[in-house]
């Protein structure tokens, strides 16, 4: 299982307090990004290394459990995960993409199902999801990725 | 009419399978299988310290992951002679509490709620039945808080641990559960409006009910109560009798031999008088006869939970509980067994712990297990009141009987594939 849910920046981006700029402390809004993935197996747990490098860009939430959705606040939705079989970075703004499959088992609430329920509902009215390869050049990756994060803003 | 196979039966916990051989409008073979594959953790645990079992066994299943931590724990402190606080005690309550908003809430509206309203899953509901779907989502975040707040995580809690808490919730955590448990208990009370409004198969189970019976409504400890006999839970292995069926990976358990069924219908048919205020008012509204022997009630009596388990978790929060320092307990040789109620009814776990701390023995027998030869003999049963039905209709009247025990046949071993054989 991935790393517990940080409550506080689930329900609100952080803002974080921007030193660089010329004239003085300035808060900088931050975007939320949900990250998933299992960090024990190393063919999931490529997104937390990506977070990693992007924390200057946005406030991420990792979540062990697609339920973590719940707390999102309503609007856009930014996921970052690991997506099988692709060698690039790729961004899904159509949910109608995703394999959506009925619910069988209490244990079916994957991330698909809920970003699909989470759409018919209403609750989540921009959803873009960030795919990443499950393996490759992180830093090369997590630039390719980084203008699709301050976009989800 | 030949045979039926449920090759997958859907919208349970877990694969199951079920054999249906009718003849003559008899039921000649009727075989309820679980069809996971042996899960291996009281062999696992053979061999880890004592501190252990928590963390592992709570892998047992994402769903009832409290449950098995509170089990454990549970059984692992009378091994070695150890007593909880009474503040642990309450903590211990919260987070099994919190599971069980919100897996009732999920299995309510997500797994037996389509069947009744005609859709094949909660997604395709989504267009007509917003407000219902918002309530169920609404429910269960509020029970992952809970979960996630006294248990340091949503999934598999890491706070609880033999002999106490590794972090102990804050006065304003604990005020602000209180809160949010506060705003959806409009949401229980019109879940139980909306399943005591569902039309139900008349049905009767041949077999009896069980649950504990303790001071207060059965969650953490109490004999093991049916409406003819009484158990302490020390003598489980007197009365409760695990067995192997050649067609299922789960075990069948039994009674003197007899079939027996555990669920949240079972803690109100024993335990009703011992309903909190809105509880017990909702229990009135809905209408519900108890005690009832019909399986497809239990819908009914989660739902009923909910108001419980959210105005007992409320009481809980609202509580005086000074924060206390955690040390672990020093292990001693012996045995513990502990039985708990968790979301489908009664889960047992046992250990035997050697003088140096090292689990020897474990034991775990979950709810699903003992309800699995009672669904299978309720199937058995109901199928000839259905044998003038198209087969589509037979299927999935089977299915919501077996939906409505809510069984979780991958902790049992442990979702339908019905084989008209």
């Amino acid at each position: 299982m991935g790393d517990q849910a940080s409550r506080p920046g689930a329900r609100t981006g952080q803002m974080r307090v921007d030193a660089s700029s010329g004239d003085g402390l300035r808060a900088r809004h931050l975007p939320t990004v949900y990250v998933f993935g299992n960090e024990y197996l190393a063919m999931d747990s490529f997104a937390h290394d990506i977070a990693a490098l992007l924390r200057d860009s946005a406030s991420f939430v990792h979540l062990a459990s697609p339920d973590g959705l719940l707390d999102a606040p309503e609007g856009t939705l930014t996921i970052l995960d690991v997506v099988a079989g692709i060698n690039e970075p790729l961004l899904i703004t159509d949910i109608a993409q995703l394999k959506a499959r009925n619910i069988m088992t209490m244990h079916d609430f994957d991330v698909g199902y809920f970003l699909n329920l989470l759409a018919a509902l209403g609750m989540a009215k921009d959803i873009r999801i960030i795919g990443i390869p499950q393996h490759g050049d992180a830093a090369a990756i997590a630039e390719k990725v980084r203008p699709w994060i301050k976009e989800s803003d | 009419m030949a045979n039926i196979t449920l090759n997958h039966i859907t919208k349970i916990e877990g694969h199951a399978k079920l054999n249906l051989g009718i003849d003559k409008g008899k039921v000649t073979v009727c075989e309820l299988s679980a069809t996971e594959g042996s899960r291996y953790f009281e062999g696992l645990v053979k061999g880890r310290q004592y501190f252990e079992a928590t963390e592992m066994t709570s892998r047992i299943c994402g769903i009832c992951s409290c449950g098995h931590v509170i089990a454990s724990i549970s059984a692992i402190e009378r091994a070695i002679g150890f007593s909880p606080s009474l503040g642990t005690m309450q903590l211990r309550r919260l987070l099994t509490l919190g599971e069980r908003i919100r897996s009732h809430a999920t299995h309510l509206y997500f797994l037996a709620l389509p069947d009744y309203l005609g859709y094949e899953s909660a997604l395709a509901m989504a267009g007509e039945f917003k407000k219902e779907l918002k309530i169920a989502l609404g429910m269960m975040k509020v029970g992952n808080h809970v979960v996630s707040a006294i248990g340091g995580r949503d999934l598999h809690p890491v706070s609880a641990q033999v002999g106490g808490w590794l972090k102990w919730p804050s006065k304003e955590q604990l005020q602000e559960l209180a809160a949010e448990l506060q705003g959806v208990m409009r949401s229980a009370q019109a879940t139980v409006k909306l399943f005591a409004s569902l039309k139900q198969q008349p049905f009767s189970t041949d077999g009896n009910w069980y649950s504990l019976h303790d001071d207060i409504y059965a969650m953490l400890d109490g004999s093991f109560l049916s409406p003819t006999s009484t158990f302490e839970q020390h003598d489980y292995h007197a009365f409760i009798k695990e067995h192997h069926e050649p067609y299922s990976t789960a075990n069948f358990v039994v009674k003197d031999g007899k079939r027996y069924f555990v669920s949240s219908l079972a803690r109100l048919n024993n335990n009703a008088d011992q309903l909190l205020p809105k509880a017990k008012l909702a229990l009135k509204q809905s209408g519900l006869k108890l005690p009832s022997v019909n399986p497809f009630d239990n819908n009914l009596a989660q739902a009923i939970e909910l108001v419980q388990a959210i105005e007992h978790a409320i009481a809980i929060c609202q509580m005086h509980l000074p924060a206390e320092e955690y040390t672990r307990p020093a292990p001693r040789a012996g045995n513990g067994i502990a039985a708990i109620e968790v979301p489908r009814g009664t889960l047992w776990h046992e250990y035997t712990v050697a003088d140096d701390g090292t689990i020897t023995f474990a034991n775990i027998v979950t709810p699903t297990a003992q309800n699995l030869y009672n669904m299978q003999e309720d199937v058995r049963k109901l199928v000839p009141q259905l044998l003038k039905l198209p087969k589509e209709t037979i299927i999935i009247e089977i299915e919501k009987l077996i939906r409505a025990y809510d069984p979780c046949f991958s902790c049992s071993a442990h979702f339908l594939e019905v084989n008209w054989v």
